[in-house]
């Protein structure tokens, strides 16, 4: 097979295109078959026949499935999500993502570039000094925090510090004075709030990239090309920086990109045992208010952040790998 | 003049409005009293209790205690209430308006309703609860023991009948090919488990797992009390006690003892992870033999829908699943066994995209064996190896899945697991006060059993598919 990027791109963007047109119909049939009407979540008691008539009608939900479903992808990608029931009654959906969105971000993107960091480098010193006190040692805690359900730790953290340094903000992402602080204040209080979940989330996920980049590491030490090139004379530090680390940082790529979910998911819990007014938390408080249009929204933004996360590591990786089948 | 008729004219309004506010005032206690029929209330400043009468349930079911019919000089909701309920195994006492709690145990409650007003002056009442015996269907009694006699017996009847059938036509019944093949079967087993038995971790994840199975089929020895679902065990023991040599871990809000509740939680967890992880495996072995051997058409659809079910966010996904299903236990399982299939179908995928290309296969087919034939004795045998040591890693997945789902709510709160423990841990604000033996056992057997099974799962990786990791 020719090894063309350009069809390899073309064939990954339509797997793309219809995952993520799968999901969308998913998204569209899992909350038809809720439980209760939508209709009657909206329409105030005691409306008569007639109005909830007409209000079925203005929203469409006569229709057949099928134009409803062309109705909600034209909605979609205009830009119109809906308004809410119960987290903000009647307030686009947009409107109440978008801050959720950027709070996630931040503490998302943060936390998972400070783990792989962190982790790789954590794995790398395990896998060399294979066998040794540090190495069991380390591989000890990594399984540990591995195992270790995040919202365990994220509690036991939590309880930590609101028992010996009780003036710890423990709640939220700004302090109660955010709006009268200037830019670095609100940076620096941001950044404050934040610390906490973060701490949690980096090293739940710092056991599990450190676990991978070790196996990574060692499969790679085993290969020929290394007893070639210990043969060669090379020193051990040069080995590691170029020849081991490389290889071993394909299947890395990989599993971190299908880790994102995993963060996700584990930022869901740290999000509402923190009260972090993220997407995470978003979800929950939809689930539990049974808002959903924002919780639909929120699961379509946090799969395809996931699917986008894979599609640029198929293509990252194509870049890394020349073995890679088209 | 026009002072004159200004004063009079305020005069009037003022003797207007006493009138009209008199008149307000008469018609308001006249309207009142219509309204609430009961004498006593406006006769009597005593507290009056008042039970409400007595109740039939059926066992298992939950008993609500309502006392609002009670009266006093403040109304109903002025009264402080307290509910001594005696229990078979001893006194419990409840606090509140209305209480209720779930009753396992046949026989009859005693209820003492005793009321008390903010002049410390109080009333008793008393009632009883009959509890019944539940007449649970067969199949809502014994589905769990009936899906494993199942799993264990439907295989060993197909072979018996084919053993009978066999006989009918004159051969023996096990067949020297069979024999064989079981003799071979039993050296390889030996084999790997003596590579097995060298690996110390391994070694360590079994006997955690050992200690926790024996944990779990021997829970109703092991605990100090009988029944797992039954919250009717409020303040029988003082509540929040630490460990001492009689509450070897302690008592919890309710005063139950968390030792107890523990050993019953790995019932919870193994059933979960074992289930789910059988329901997965299933799906996902099934999906990957079809979408690997059958290729094309088949295959891209599959894998489309692998890949959509790898790339969701399980999370988010395993939330949205339990809102629509329900709060069940069972449905914690179906949850759990759908939502991680996936792995599994790419791993049998790429195992049987290999093996179809191997000469034995082409060779089956040039023979001119069936589709399901060769699956089954072709493909399936080098395919069960992978998905062992990938079922043992789903397992551990789906018991950290299940404490999730049951600590954040979406279980059913009447089974209890590890999960449910530290829910109720946290909801008490345990994690806050001195009661550290609460969330710290059950957090602990989590942490304990999930890590014994990646022990396990590692060593058998290593073991059936070996990657010359020695050097």
């Amino acid at each position: 097979m020719a090894r063309d990027f350009r069809s390899y791109i073309f064939r990954k963007t339509v797997y793309l295109a219809i995952t993520i047109l799968l999901i969308l119909a998913f998204n569209f049939i899992l909350f038809r078959i809720m439980p209760g009407d939508p209709a009657r979540a909206v329409i105030p008691k005691g409306a008569s026949d007639e109005v909830i008539a007409m209000l079925r009608d203005k929203w469409g939900l006569d229709e057949p499935y099928l134009s409803q479903f062309v109705t909600y992808l034209v909605n979609i990608f205009q830009g119109d999500l809906g308004t809410s029931f119960t987290v903000r009654v009647n307030y686009p959906v947009t409107g109440i993502i978008g801050p959720a969105l950027a709070n996630t971000l931040v503490l998302v993107g943060t936390g998972t570039a400070l783990a792989v960091l962190a982790g790789v480098m954590l794995g790398r010193l395990a896998a060399w000094r294979r066998g040794t006190v540090t190495d069991r040692v380390a591989s000890g805690f990594f399984l540990i925090f591995y195992c270790m359900p995040t919202f365990l730790f994220a509690l036991i953290l939590l309880s930590l510090f609101t028992k010996y340094i009780p003036d710890w903000p423990s709640r939220g992402a700004y302090g109660e004075d955010y709006r009268y602080l200037d830019l670095w204040g609100k940076i620096g209080d941001r950044a404050y709030h934040t610390l906490l979940p973060l701490g949690a989330l980096v090293v739940e996920e710092i056991a599990a990239f450190a676990i991978i980049t070790r196996s990574a590491l060692i499969d790679v030490m085993t290969e020929e090309y290394m007893v070639t090139a210990v043969a060669k004379g090379m020193r051990s530090k040069d080995i590691l920086h170029s020849h081991a680390m490389p290889n071993a940082m394909l299947p890395v790529v990989t599993v971190v990109a299908m880790y994102v979910g995993w963060v996700l998911s584990g930022s869901i819990m740290i999000e509402v045992i923190f009260s972090y007014p993220g997407l995470g938390k978003l979800t929950w408080d939809a689930v539990w208010g049974e808002d959903y249009p924002v919780l639909q929204a929120a699961f379509m933004l946090e799969t395809v952040a996931v699917l986008i996360a894979n599609y640029s590591a198929d293509l990252l990786l194509f870049k890394l790998d020349p073995r890679v089948k088209i | 003049m026009r002072r004159h008729r200004t004063s009079a004219c305020i005069v009037i309004l003022t003797v207007l409005l006493t009138c009209t506010v008199l008149s307000l005032t008469c018609a308001a206690p006249e309207a009142s009293a219509e309204v609430t029929p009961p004498v006593r209330i406006m006769q009597e400043d005593e507290p009056v209790a008042d039970a409400g009468p007595d109740q039939n349930i059926s066992q298992g079911d939950r008993v609500s205690l309502n006392g609002s019919m009670s009266a006093g000089f403040e109304g109903p909701d002025e009264l402080n209430y307290t509910w001594t309920v005696q229990f078979p195994i001893g006194k419990a006492t409840l606090y509140g308006q209305v209480v209720s709690f779930k009753v396992n145990q046949l026989g009859q409650l005693d209820v003492t309703l005793t009321v008390r007003d903010s002049l410390n002056r109080t009333d008793t009442d008393e009632m009883t609860v009959y509890v019944f015996e539940k007449r649970l269907s067969f199949l809502e009694k014994y589905w769990l023991i009936l899906l494993f006699a199942a799993i264990v017996g439907i295989p060993l009847g197909l072979w018996l009948i084919g053993a009978a059938f066999r006989v009918l036509r004159g051969e023996p019944a096990i067949p020297p090919t069979s024999k064989e093949k079981t003799a071979l079967l039993l050296t390889s087993v030996r084999k790997i488990a003596k590579q097995y038995t060298k690996s110390v971790s391994g070694m360590l994840g079994l006997s955690i797992l050992i200690i926790f199975l024996i944990m779990a089929v021997f829970a109703p020895y092991l605990a100090n009390f009988e029944d797992p679902k039954s919250t009717s065990w409020i303040n029988v023991n003082p509540a929040r006690e630490s460990p001492s040599s009689e509450f070897w871990f302690g008592t919890d809000f309710y005063g139950r003892d968390v030792w107890s509740l523990t050993v019953w939680g790995s019932r919870a967890s193994l059933t979960v992870g074992l289930l789910a992880s059988l329901i997965s495996i299933v799906l996902g072995t099934t999906v990957g033999l079809s979408a690997g051997y059958f290729g094309k058409f088949p295959d891209e659809i599959l894998m489309r829908l692998t890949d959509f079910f790898l790339v969701i966010p399980w999370l988010p996904l395993m939330i949205v699943f339990a809102m629509v299903m329900g709060r069940s236990f069972q449905n914690i399982i179906i949850v759990i066994g759908i939502t991680s299939w996936s792995s599994t179908a790419r791993i049998v995928r790429a195992q049987v995209l290999s093996v179809r290309e191997k000469m034995f296969v082409q060779r089956a087919i040039c023979i001119g064996a069936g589709d399901f034939r060769i699956i089954r004795r072709h493909v399936l045998p080098n395919v069960v190896p992978l998905v062992f040591a990938n079922t043992i890693l789903l397992i551990a997945n789906s018991i950290f899945s299940e404490s999730f789902l049951e600590f954040f709510n979406l279980g059913d709160p009447d089974v209890i697991s590890w999960g449910t423990m530290l829910e109720e841990s946290y909801s008490n604000g345990d994690f806050n006060s001195v009661a550290w033996w609460d969330y710290a056992f059950p957090g602990a057997c989590i942490v304990i059993l999930i890590m014994a099974f990646y022990l396990i799962g590692d060593a058998l990786d290593e073991i059936l598919n070996p990657k010359l990791r020695k050097r």
